[in-house]
């Protein structure tokens, strides 16, 4: 299945394979990392510590790794503060959304929002910094599933419940209760399925990025000034394809986006500061592997009112976990040079998409 | 590590427990007495809500004295990806509260040799020792 995938990717790849202008495949979506999207050159590896003793280590391994300075030349990290903290009062329920009335807390998500950093220094003496934001701010779940992990976390709490009595009447060591635990088949399964339960889709989410950089020539400090800053918005809508009141991986979703790009040129320079707002949406099927989506967005440039429109359909198959094949085809912004024509594999959690293969 | 209770002098003092533990994994509390003969009687337990344990009387200072009150906390991660539970673990929080007797309200952590984890790490067992002592007369 996997393979006929592949070729049928292939071969409308090669179907849109022609003269078009660059377009980067992690354009046509909300980057997971804001703060790496603003620099022009990525950073070598990216690191994820979710500790702040994993944060130190990793920050002391970058200046250590460096040649001369002792100051790293390429550094990119990105974290969610949340795990470097305890929570006195965070449940299981609460970390899901629900509360102890059993309501949803739509908000609740926005405590898993990450930070993304990024040095990158150039061989011509310029020196990129980058920081970035990104949080789903809103989120509601259909209550089928919050009455599936109410009902299943209920289930293996009583399980839990019973095996702890036991143990505690028999005696038993806390090594022993704990192996008791990790090896209930029952507990397992249902584990299994909270983990099910929480990657499925939400009905409705609204997520949303910032991202700044700092851009400093010839190694002065004197000469650093704002390079690029942006703020991503995205509405999500999906619908659960049910069959037969069953659940399935099918899904209709809408997505509506907002996108404003500024860029900050220093007075000195002859080039103008060039700011756009995006505005748009995409509609998507997606089936399982396999997604099919349409995207029409509206640029509208703020410094000389220019407004263009790109309109693209994306097609794309999920190979594993995090690794795609992606073809999309259509206009671009702009009137000349817009063909969009692309084919690439995107891979990782960063949500950088590496193209292998464009125009 | 055990922790030390001075229960009331009068034989009728309450004393009152309550737990509040703080984790993303899915935990579950009992509190028992260790008498001396190994005999274990469960005095509170959480609900389905969260390992906490509201406040609540687990005996008089008489029945107390001279006995272990053992809190005893079991945390399941499974339902998290498994590269956070590492994190997860050293983030657990939980706080234990006694009042009622001769030492007032006594609010203690756990400690780092009450924690015992899973040959899978999936799962967490943090078992804390409070010995109920009588005042000493003076």
């Amino acid at each position: 299945m996997r393979l006929i995938a592949c070729v049928i990717l292939a071969a409308a790849s090669c179907a849109a394979l022609g003269q078009g202008k660059e377009v980067e495949l992690k354009d046509l979506q909300i980057p997971n990392s804001p703060g790496f999207i603003l620099l022009d050159v990525a950073p070598t590896s990216i690191d994820r510590p979710n500790s702040s003793k994993a944060f130190a280590a990793s920050l002391l391994n970058a200046i250590n790794s460096s040649v001369n300075s002792g100051v790293p030349q390429n550094y990119a990290a990105e974290f969610a503060p949340f795990w470097f903290v305890r929570a006195p009062k965070m449940t299981a329920l609460k970390y899901w959304g629900i509360n102890e009335d059993d309501k949803q807390m739509p908000f609740s998500a926005a405590k898993l929002g990450t930070l993304s950093m990024a040095y990158v220094k150039s061989n011509d003496s310029t020196t990129n910094f980058s920081f970035g934001l990104r949080a789903t701010l809103f989120k509601v779940v259909s209550t089928e599933v919050k009455a599936e992990l109410k009902t299943i976390n209920d289930a293996i709490i009583t399980k839990m419940s019973a095996i702890t009595t036991a143990a505690i009447v028999a005696g038993s060591d806390p090594a022993t209760l704990a192996k008791l635990v990790s090896e209930d088949a029952f507990i397992k399964d249902a584990e299994k399925k909270i983990s099910d339960l929480l990657n499925r889709k939400p009905v409705f989410a609204v997520d949303a990025a910032y991202a700044t950089s700092w851009v400093f020539d010839k190694n002065s400090f004197s000469s650093g000034h704002l390079g690029r800053s942006g703020v991503w918005v995205t509405l999500n809508y999906s619908l659960n394809l049910k069959d037969e009141g069953a659940v399935t991986k099918n899904y209709i979703n809408v997505y509506a986006v907002a996108r404003s790009l500024m860029d900050r040129i220093p007075a000195t320079t002859d080039t103008q500061s060039q700011n756009s707002l995006d505005l748009g949406g995409r509609l998507e099927f997606e089936f399982d592997r396999f997604s099919l989506s349409y995207e029409w967005l509206s640029r509208e440039n703020q410094t000389t009112h220019v407004s263009t429109v790109r309109s693209s359909g994306l097609l794309r198959y999920r190979v594993a976990d995090g690794i795609y094949l992606t073809t999309a085809l259509g206009q671009n912004f702009g009137d000349v040079n817009n063909l969009i024509s692309q084919f690439g594999i995107s891979w990782g959690t960063g949500g950088g998409l590496q193209s292998v293969k464009s125009n | 590590m055990k922790r030390v209770y001075t229960v009331s002098m009068n034989a009728n003092d309450l004393i009152d427990l309550e737990v509040i533990v703080g984790t993303t994994g899915i935990a579950y509390t009992a509190a028992y007495k260790n008498s001396g003969g190994g005999q274990r009687v469960i005095l509170a337990t959480s609900n389905v809500q969260s390992g906490n344990i509201a406040q609540h009387p687990i005996g008089d200072s008489g029945a107390l004295a001279g006995s272990y009150v053992v809190i005893q906390t079991v945390i399941t991660l499974g339902a998290l990806p498994d590269d956070s539970w590492e994190t997860v673990t050293r983030n657990i929080s939980i706080r234990y509260k006694f009042s009622g007797g001769f030492s007032g309200v006594l609010n203690f952590n756990y400690d780092t040799d009450d924690v015992t984890i899973s040959p899978d790490l999936r799962v967490v067992v943090i078992t804390k020792p409070v010995e109920m002592i009588k005042q000493a007369r003076p």
